[in-house]
C-alpha cells in the first residue's frame, strides 16, 4: 500500500514541462465579505482551487495501480465533494503526485473545510488538510465628509 | 439520462415530455410548463430556495453548482476577499518576511521597492 506523504489545499498546482510541481497559495483561510442579502442554503462560491497529494509506493509496488479517494467536507460536516482517481505506479518512480481541481467552495456557513484522503477499498483516513471559511462584516459606507468651517 | 430544461439536473431518468417529473425541481412537463416558460419555472424554483423535490437528494448534489455549470447567474454575490491568514493574500504568496508583522500594510510603494531589491 503506498504511503501518503502530502495533502494540500491550494489555489493551483502548476506542473513544469520538466516535471517539478509548483503549489501556489496554500489555503489557510478564505475570507468572504457578505453582501446585503443572506446567502441561501448550500451556497457556493465559484472559485477554482485544487487538492494536491503526493504518494510514495513501497518497493515491489511498481506496475500496480491504486485509487485515491478525496472527500471534501463543508463547515457543517456534510460531504461537499468526492473524487476517485486511479494512479498507475510506473517503474523507477519514487513518488507520485495527484492534482484534483475543484471549481467551487462551500460558503453557506463559516467554519472549517476538511479534506480527507483515503484509498479505495479501505475507509481509513490516511491524511487530511483543512482551511477556514471566514465571514467578514459588511463594508459600511464611509461617513460623509464635513465641509470645513469658513475662515473668519 | 436526460437534462431538465428548467433546473439543468443532468440525471433525469425520463425525457422532459408530458407527465414526466424532474426529481430535482419537481417540474411536471406538459402541465407546469403549459402556461409558464422554463425560464419562469426556473426563477420560481430558485426563489423558493432551489430545494431538491423527490425523496433524498444525491449526497454531493448542489443546486448552485448545477446552475453555475449551466451558465445561469447565481442569485447572490460572493466575493473572495483574500486567501491567507493575514489581511492580504500577497503576504502569504510572498512568504513572511521578518520585517512584516500581521496587519502591517505591505502595498506601499516603499515596501514593494524593498521586495524588488531583496529579490
Amino acid at each position: 500500500m503506498p504511503h501518503l506523504k502530502t495533502v494540500l489545499a491550494c489555489e493551483k498546482v502548476i506542473y513544469d514541462v520538466d516535471g517539478p510541481a509548483t503549489v501556489v497559495s496554500i489555503f489557510e483561510s478564505m475570507k468572504f465579505r457578505l453582501q446585503d442579502a443572506p446567502l441561501p442554503e448550500r451556497a457556493i462560491a465559484p472559485n477554482q482551487w485544487a487538492v494536491f497529494t503526493m504518494w510514495e509506493p513501497e518497493p515491489g509496488e511498481t506496475g500496480e495501480t491504486f485509487t485515491q479517494v478525496v472527500r471534501v467536507f463543508a463547515p457543517d460536516g456534510s460531504l461537499f465533494f468526492e473524487n476517485e482517481h486511479t494512479v498507475f505506479i510506473p517503474p523507477e518512480f519514487i513518488q507520485m503526485r495527484v492534482k484534483i481541481n475543484i471549481q467551487t467552495l462551500p460558503v453557506w456557513q463559516p467554519g472549517k473545510v476538511h479534506i480527507k484522503v483515503s484509498l479505495k477499498g479501505d475507509e481509513a483516513e490516511l491524511g487530511s488538510a483543512c482551511f477556514k471559511i471566514v465571514y467578514l462584516p459588511k463594508e459600511e459606507p464611509a461617513p460623509p465628509v464635513e465641509a470645513p468651517a469658513p475662515l473668519t | 439520462m436526460f437534462t431538465c430544461p428548467v433546473c439543468f439536473y443532468g440525471n433525469m431518468p425520463d425525457a422532459a415530455e408530458p407527465y414526466n417529473i424532474c426529481p430535482c425541481c419537481g417540474t411536471e412537463f406538459g402541465n407546469d410548463d403549459e402556461d409558464r416558460t422554463h425560464v419562469q419555472l426556473r426563477e420560481y424554483w430558485i426563489s423558493s430556495g432551489a430545494k431538491w423535490f423527490f425523496q433524498e437528494a444525491p449526497e454531493t448534489w448542489n443546486p448552485w453548482f448545477q446552475l453555475m455549470k449551466a451558465g445561469v447567474s447565481l442569485p447572490y454575490i460572493s466575493v473572495v476577499s483574500s486567501a491567507g491568514p493575514t489581511p492580504s493574500p500577497y503576504y502569504e504568496l510572498r512568504g513572511a518576511s521578518p520585517r512584516q508583522s500581521p496587519g502591517e500594510p505591505i502595498f506601499t510603494s516603499d515596501r514593494l521597492l524593498e521586495y524588488a531589491e531583496a529579490a
